[in-house]
């Protein structure tokens, strides 16, 4: 008796562990979603993002060594018999070769992070991406820059080619940033040429899509889209992208517009953490010339010039476009504020 | 039974280390594998028993806290799969390696429809077709692969002779 007894409660105790688990994570489940930003499950969570960030980057340079060690296997083993001074002096070329393209690199990005900067006349927090969601529905990267630094959650960031997303959460020393791709992302926009209204949202294919347009909005390929800072959420004029389609769908009252996003979470390493926009007009006149500006600034060094902005009645909003590139070496130290790099 | 679970657990350490610093690093067009999954996948279905509860309980809750959806939905449906796959492979085991294959294809893409349907529920996502084709499908292959890998490992650590529960190796669950 005593047998089937034991017998019997060893046949319930794993469906019944089961049962009580399944119960406590929906009593988690509810308590996410009823609580806010700053419920006890939120900063938990942000507790663990913060630990994860430094085994993240570990991660990254784990993986970056690997590629290094196999390709210097593959050399070794290629022809180890003739194995020669020359081979050995091309491979160490190589790898200052490979060393300098990365400072140059990163003495590209940095540039155009300074030209938008001064473009935009920027309050900001210099930081780099550490680390990217460990779950692939969400567009999430993690900022070495916290609170200690004067981050917040809600601010906006910037790479060297405009707006890229809006910082969710931030500790002592680190940040998350859901970024503009990312299906849970909704910024408040217009339409630079006739200043339409309207939403950009992410969505999980990793495209933009301009929505809740007026009907009578004239929206066409190549237009600049810019932050209306309506909501307060993001400063006015900072570049969100560029219309790359229009396309009208028999039944449907409004047409579906894809924006083309500023960098894809892959693209940049360097960021700027925008803290005030110090002349929103400027930035807003001068968006036209910094879509441009930022083209070229990601395709080549030299990002001057073309902006001769087209309304030209704030003369040094224009000049500071136009001038960005010359002067931001220069003046990159005089624009630095508190926590700025 | 201490010494019978330290492999499970050194696994779940190891797993976890390798959702955190590799997977991001090895994403394919967003599409990143879930090595926590594939984990509870092959224990369900190498150890059933009761601490495979616990496991995917863990596992999951600890991909939430380092991810950034909704705490609790990764545990709760990991439970659910993971009671499914170890009945379903006490079921069916022929050791051949189709079935394992079959059960992760099926589990895996179970798994990511399930949580696609709670972000839905939660306003966290939009669309389910979206959700199914940009993310459901790939993530489950990607996860599919990952967990082929990990399976004959995790079979030469975990011994399949051990089964703690009687309730899974009884013949009328069978």
């Amino acid at each position: 008796m005593a047998l089937k007894f034991h017998d019997n409660a060893a046949i319930l105790r794993g469906p019944l562990v089961a049962v009580i688990l399944l119960v406590v994570s929906l009593a988690l489940v509810t308590a996410y979603a009823r609580e806010g930003e700053g419920g006890p499950v939120h900063a938990v969570q942000n507790a663990f993002s913060a630990v994860a960030a430094p085994v993240g980057m570990a991660g990254s340079s784990v993986s970056s060594a690997s590629d290094s060690v196999g390709t210097a296997i593959e050399d070794l083993t290629a022809d180890a018999s003739t194995l020669s001074g020359l081979r050995e002096q091309n491979g160490q070329l190589r790898g200052l070769v490979g060393q300098l393209e990365e400072y140059r690199q990163e003495a590209q990005r940095l540039q155009g992070l300074l030209d938008i900067k001064d473009q935009y006349a920027l309050t900001s927090v210099a930081a780099r991406v550490v680390g990217r969601s460990s779950d692939s529905w969400n567009d999430v990267v993690t900022l070495d820059k916290g609170t200690a630094d004067g981050i917040s959650a809600g601010l906006p960031v910037m790479s060297g080619t405009g707006l890229v997303g809006q910082v969710i959460s931030a500790t002592p020393h680190t940040c998350d940033v859901r970024l503009l791709t990312d299906q849970q992302s909704g910024i408040a926009v217009l339409v630079q040429s006739s200043r339409a209204e309207g939403i950009v949202r992410g969505s999980l294919e990793g495209l933009l899509y301009l929505e809740d347009l007026e009907s009578t909005a004239e929206v066409k390929a190549g237009d600049v889209i810019v932050t209306s800072g309506l909501g307060g959420s993001f400063f006015r004029g900072l570049v969100v992208g560029e219309v790359v389609s229009v396309e009208q769908q028999a039944g449907d009252t409004s047409p579906v517009i894809v924006v083309s996003p500023n960098a894809d979470a892959d693209s940049f390493e360097e960021v700027l953490v925008v803290t005030a926009v110090g002349n929103a007009s400027a930035a807003d006149e001068g968006a036209s010339s910094g879509a441009s500006a930022n083209d070229s600034a990601s395709s080549s060094n030299s990002s001057s010039s073309s902006g001769t902005s087209s309304s030209s009645s704030d003369s040094s909003s224009s000049s500071s476009s136009s001038s960005s590139s010359s002067s931001s070496s220069d003046d990159a130290s005089s624009d630095d504020e508190g926590g700025d790099e | 039974m201490r010494s019978a679970l330290l492999p499970v657990v050194i696994g779940a350490v190891i797993v976890t280390l390798l959702q955190i610093a590799v997977a991001p690093n090895i994403a394919l067009f967003s599409a990143m594998p879930n090595f926590m999954v594939a984990y509870v996948l092959i224990v369900a279905m190498l150890r059933p028993g009761t601490s495979l509860y616990v496991l995917a309980f863990v596992l999951g809750l600890l991909y939430d806290l380092f991810g950034y959806g909704p705490v609790g939905a990764m545990p709760f449906l990991l439970i659910l799969v993971s009671f499914v796959v170890s009945r379903a492979f006490a079921l069916l085991n022929n050791d051949t390696v189709f079935v394992p294959l079959a059960l992760f294809v099926a589990a895996d893409f179970l798994l990511e429809l399930l949580y696609a349907a709670f972000l839905l529920g939660l306003g966290m996502a939009d669309s389910v077709l979206d959700a199914m084709i940009y993310r459901a499908l790939p993530c489950a292959l990607y996860s599919t692969v990952a967990g082929l890998v990990l399976y004959p490992i995790a079979r030469h650590f975990l011994a399949t002779e051990v089964i703690s529960d009687v309730h899974t190796a009884t013949p009328r669950f069978r």
